[in-house]
């Protein structure tokens, strides 16, 4: 209870950063549904806000439960990265983040392109690889593209241990 | 003697700072590799290759690839009021499982907008080859059906087909004469319709549609307002937000 009271603006932050992510990775396969919608004129802003927050339902029929598992875990993870290379910033000032920033962009990176129905071809990842001749790439992989998402968690798991093991390290001069 | 104790650090470090470099390459090989794939495959062949993909990204660019949708006309299978101010067009592949649950949400919303004639349910075809080789014959199943005894029996034998297949390309074909005798049509002139492929250029033609569209996986719909405004619906999405969609439009009225 202590630890919580203490840390309650990190753990905040956290759960705000977890949150965003995981409204992105999920509203991200309708992102051009969401555009015409926010700047149609015939919609109430009411009627705009209720359709987005409708969307983020999706994550329980646009998704299968490993996609599901995934997003939630990057979504997650990003937000515990993020906060420990925020307290690790204040407390030592210095780049030494520099090296976990990249590779926590990378891991959320892989978490964004496993986002949508991997079993269907509507990946994001299938996006930038063209229609159905994008897709094909995907029957090669065992789990039809859902890899990236896992190896997206496990990026994003290494760098959190990463960042855990720099914070617990009693401060002193290395000669490397 | 400190030579010894120096060269652990100097190795952890070393391992430390390429772990990133390496996680940069594994990344860009594997989208090298999809886009080296992605591109091998769509020189091959396709129905969809009529349509440039250069040219279907401009059309997506500019927020016009919608307007290609084929224009609802009486040879579509329609549920509800074929004049309806609301049509939902949905693109969908039999063996995609998220298809299967979004037939459901569009019965849902039938059952609710459909009686009043407020919305009217459009359904076209989208087989992935690629990812469910089945789909393809078992959407010419559908108008197998659908022509021998006309709108009723296209809806009866989609309905069933998507109520019993297991997806993911794991139907067993002979499945398809099964599903016309439950619905209660002719099983010869079924299996003839079939085998002849009398519909393979229909199929054809809504795939790519579908693709002119800008539909990159399935299920994809079309939201056409009572303006005529068009909006895209990727994916199996809640009913909850299609329903916001539906009220949304019926206020304009």
């Amino acid at each position: 209870m202590t630890f919580i009271r203490r840390n309650i603006g990190y753990i905040t932050l956290a759960l705000i950063v977890s949150a965003f992510v995981l409204a992105t990775a999920i509203l991200l396969p309708n992102g051009a549904l969401l555009s015409l919608v926010w700047t149609s004129e015939s919609m109430t802003v009411l009627g705009k806000f209720l359709l987005t927050t409708s969307l983020l339902g999706s994550l329980t029929t646009n998704f299968s439960p490993l996609s599901a598992l995934t997003t939630v875990s990057i979504s997650f993870l990003v937000g515990v990265n993020v906060v420990l290379m925020f307290f690790l910033y204040r407390r030592q000032k210095r780049s030494m983040t520099r090296g976990s920033v990249a590779t926590t962009s990378l891991g959320a990176l892989f978490g964004m392109f496993s986002v949508g129905c991997a079993a269907c071809g509507s990946l994001i990842l299938t996006s930038f690889l063209g229609v159905v001749g994008g897709a094909g790439i995907l029957t090669f992989l065992p789990l039809r593209g859902q890899e990236i998402g896992i190896f997206g968690v496990l990026i994003l798991g290494y760098t959190t241990f990463l960042l855990v093991r720099t914070i617990t390290k009693p401060l002193t001069c290395d000669t490397l | 003697m400190n030579e010894t104790v120096q060269e652990q650090p100097v190795v952890k470090n070393q391992i430390q700072a390429l772990s990133i470099p390496l996680a940069i390459i594994i990344s860009g090989g594997l989208i090298a590799g999809a886009v080296f794939f992605g591109l091998k495959d769509s020189s091959t062949p396709t129905p969809t290759a009529n349509v440039p993909q250069a040219q279907q990204v401009a059309e997506q660019d500019d927020g016009k690839a919608l307007e290609n949708m084929k224009p609802v006309a009486s040879d579509d299978h329609i549920r509800g009021n074929p004049d309806a101010p609301i049509k939902i067009v949905e693109y969908s592949d039999t063996e995609c499982p998220f298809c299967k649950r979004f037939h459901e949400t569009m019965k849902q919303v039938i059952d609710e907008y459909g009686d009043t004639g407020k919305v009217a349910w459009v359904y076209r075809h989208f087989p992935l080859d690629q990812l469910h080789p089945k789909a393809r014959k078992e959407a010419e199943a559908l108008e197998c059906a659908g022509a021998q005894d006309g709108n009723d029996a296209f809806w009866k034998y989609t309905d069933r087909l998507y109520e019993i297949t297991p997806s993911n390309d794991r139907l067993d074909p002979k499945e398809l004469p099964k599903i016309a005798q439950y619905i209660g049509i002719d099983v010869t002139k079924f299996n003839d319709c079939l085998s002849s492929g009398t519909y393979a250029e229909h199929v054809a033609n809504d795939l790519e549609n579908a693709v002119a569209t800008g539909g990159r996986g399935t299920p994809w719909s079309i939201f056409v307002a009572p303006d005529g405004t068009k909006f895209p619906i990727n994916g199996a999405q809640p009913y909850e937000a299609v329903k916001q969609l539906i009220e949304n439009g019926l206020k304009s009225l």
